[in-house]
């Protein structure tokens, strides 16, 4: 189109509606209400995406996942096209009329502000194939407001506290691990890896001799008792065809160097050759985790463990060993095993 | 009662004619194998099935590899020699992982009980724990199976002139039989064909005797070296030639005095002190290696 039919139809244009002076007030009414209208939707959109970040991060899933978003938006979809031509605009206008009127976009947006800065969600993740179990409470009541959950490896154990973005001290202990205060402030809230940002509480290192081990390698099987009221239950075992030491807790723990220097002496007293000497060091070195067999079972102080390495084809105690685990936290119980004493003929 | 016809028809018979022809019966060893590392006792899932099986297989190659004398199992021989192979580490109070593992042999005599010292007489496993390889099966305890099988193959390469030299020397092979003879040579004839105690001719022979003497009995032990045939014969007796005396009294003092009496000398009892077997020799004792493949992994 060339500028000079544009000015033409401009022309015409006011040339049929010539405008008035009465029109002015009602343009820039409607002009206030469209800028109006703009920042309405934009509070709007604003207010809904702070409650869904809150939603996911935590619940994990949004609203319900994408399957019930996709059924609202099929729902409304559905509507507008079911709509007469008139009826469809009204229903839009209705729409967007009352869902950014002031009555509902104040108390909404009033409503995800406090939930961000009261609600927080403590995380447990868990990275294992087993269950965890966790508890959390808060660390300044003396009323016991313990929360309990437990985390899969698909499925983090989720708690929601409430909270201030100033934080609030909370005492989250996860099964085999020291207890460990966090602060949790809304709306970040915390998320807890077990095995990167707890310590085990007590972990018992098994150290079979160089019979047990070669057992063990031959297909033998270590069995570790709990003894309690003069009755044994096995809480772990493991057949790991393989020469190692074994470490029966939650997660590895690093091994000290004075550790192995005790090791080192006290394999000096035996008589074995440098060769075995030095192959026994780097097998006890790196133990193999063992785990608990049951979930809900952890290692504390003060418990009575028998440990048996139990031989491939007969299933006699070749080796044994005894301990009663010492109190602390990041504690580390060396157990070497011996001959079990035969029964004599 | 077939030897003291034997024993009768020799004397007549080397008495006049200076040939033998009888065969005397062969000793019977009683054999047992055993498992004493404390390690490996526990680690087979039926322990006395494998001692009864590896028990049958070391007889088996006994017979075939000696052919002087007769083996059993303990229970099928009650009154004789026991030969004990246990499987064991020179120290006891030791971890077995860090020992080498050996076939020790050990001989209990006659109405004993308890073995004289033992012998190591084939290694079996070198330390578990200086194994480097986790993954070869020689650094693992082996199975019921595999031990069978790794034995059979130990005993079919063990050296059983060894064993005879440092275990079995004790087990006479004859008692009360054989005859000083002092002319061409001086030896002893003894009751056995060549064939049926299949020896090369650097096998030797302690031969216990005595000479009666109006003051006392003298005993003397002499070695005698295996000379074939004592007649070009296939049915001869084996004539040993009289090396020495064992000690050097009985080389100086003893051994002339039985030479001056070979009519009166008596033997007490016929040991082999040194054993060889004549190299790819079929001996009429040998068991054919056909009938000892039923042994092995079960």
């Amino acid at each position: 189109m060339s500028e000079g039919a544009a000015h033409q139809i401009v022309g015409n244009a006011h040339a049929d509606n010539p405008p008035t002076t009465e029109d002015a007030p009602q343009r820039d009414q409607s002009k206030r209400e469209r800028y109006h209208l703009v920042w309405r939707a934009a509070a709007a959109t604003a207010a809904i995406m702070s409650a869904y970040i809150w939603w996911a991060h935590n619940y994990g899933e949004g609203l319900g996942g994408v399957p019930f978003v996709a059924t609202i938006a099929g729902a409304y979809t559905f509507a507008m096209g079911v709509l007469d031509e008139s009826y469809k605009n009204g229903a839009k206008k209705w729409f967007a009329k009352w869902l950014l009127s002031l009555a509902v976009l104040v108390p909404g947006c009033l409503a995800v502000i406090i939930l961000l800065g009261s609600r927080a969600p403590v995380i447990v993740l868990n990275q294992q194939s087993d269950s965890l179990h966790a508890c959390l409470s808060p660390a300044e009541s003396s009323v016991n407001q313990e929360k309990d959950a437990v985390s899969e490896k698909d499925k983090p154990a989720r708690f929601h506290v409430w909270s201030t973005p100033l934080g609030r001290p909370f005492i989250l202990k996860v099964q085999g691990y020291a207890p460990k205060t966090v602060v949790v402030a809304a709306p970040a809230g915390v998320t807890v890896s077990p095995e990167r940002d707890l310590i085990p509480q007590v972990s018992l290192l098994v150290r079979p001799t160089a019979d047990g081990m070669s057992e063990l390698l031959s297909g033998g099987t270590l069995h570790v008792y709990r003894e309690q009221n003069g009755q044994q239950k096995e809480i772990a075992t493991d057949t790991p065809h393989s020469r190692s030491s074994f470490l029966v807790g939650v997660a590895p723990v690093p091994l000290s160097h004075d550790l192995l220097e005790d090791w080192r002496l006290e394999l000096a007293g035996q008589q074995m050759s440098y060769v075995s000497r030095a192959n026994q060091l780097l097998a006890w070195k790196a133990p193999r985790l063992v785990k608990l067999l049951s979930p809900s079972d952890e290692l504390t102080a003060h418990q009575k463990l028998r440990v048996v390495v139990q031989t491939a084809g007969s299933k006699q105690d070749l080796e044994c060993g005894a301990i009663e685990l010492p109190e602390g936290v990041d504690v580390l119980a060396d157990l070497a095993l011996h001959s079990c004493p035969r029964n004599q003929p | 009662m077939k030897m003291i016809v034997c024993v009768a028809l020799l004397t007549v018979i080397v008495g006049a004619a200076g040939v033998g022809t009888c065969a005397a019966e062969k000793p019977v060893v009683a054999v047992r194998f055993r498992v004493q590392a404390a390690t490996y006792k526990g680690h087979f899932s039926n322990l006395n099935a494998v001692e009864a099986l590896v028990t049958k297989n070391l007889i088996l190659a006994l017979k075939q590899n000696i052919s002087f004398m007769d083996f059993a199992a303990e229970g099928d021989a009650p009154r004789s020699y026991l030969l004990t192979v246990a499987v064991d580490v020179p120290d006891e109070s030791r971890q077995v992982a860090t020992q080498k593992v050996w076939l020790f042999s050990s001989l209990t005599p006659l109405g004993g009980s308890e073995p004289k010292s033992r012998w190591q007489w084939v290694k079996y496993r070198d330390p578990l724990s200086e194994c480097f390889d986790t993954s070869d099966s020689a650094c693992r305890l082996p199975n019921d199976g595999e031990f069978s099988d790794d034995l059979n193959v130990l005993l079919a390469a063990a050296n059983y002139s060894e064993l005879v030299k440092n275990v079995l020397r004790d087990v006479p092979i004859l008692t009360g039989q054989g005859k000083l003879l002092v002319q061409p040579v001086a030896g002893w004839v003894l009751p056995f064909r060549p064939t049926e105690i299949c020896m090369d001719l650097q096998s030797q022979f302690r031969v216990a005797g005595s000479v009666p003497s109006p003051a006392a009995t003298i005993p003397g032990t002499f070695l005698a070296e295996m000379e074939g045939p004592y007649k070009p014969s296939p049915d001869a007796a084996v004539f040993g030639m009289l090396l020495r005396g064992e000690s050097d009294d009985d080389d100086r003092v003893k051994k002339p005095i039985f030479l001056q009496n070979p009519d009166a000398a008596v033997v007490t009892a016929v040991y082999v002190a040194q054993y060889r077997r004549p190299p790819g020799s079929s001996c009429g004792g040998a068991i054919p290696p056909s009938s000892t493949g039923d042994g092995g992994a079960q």
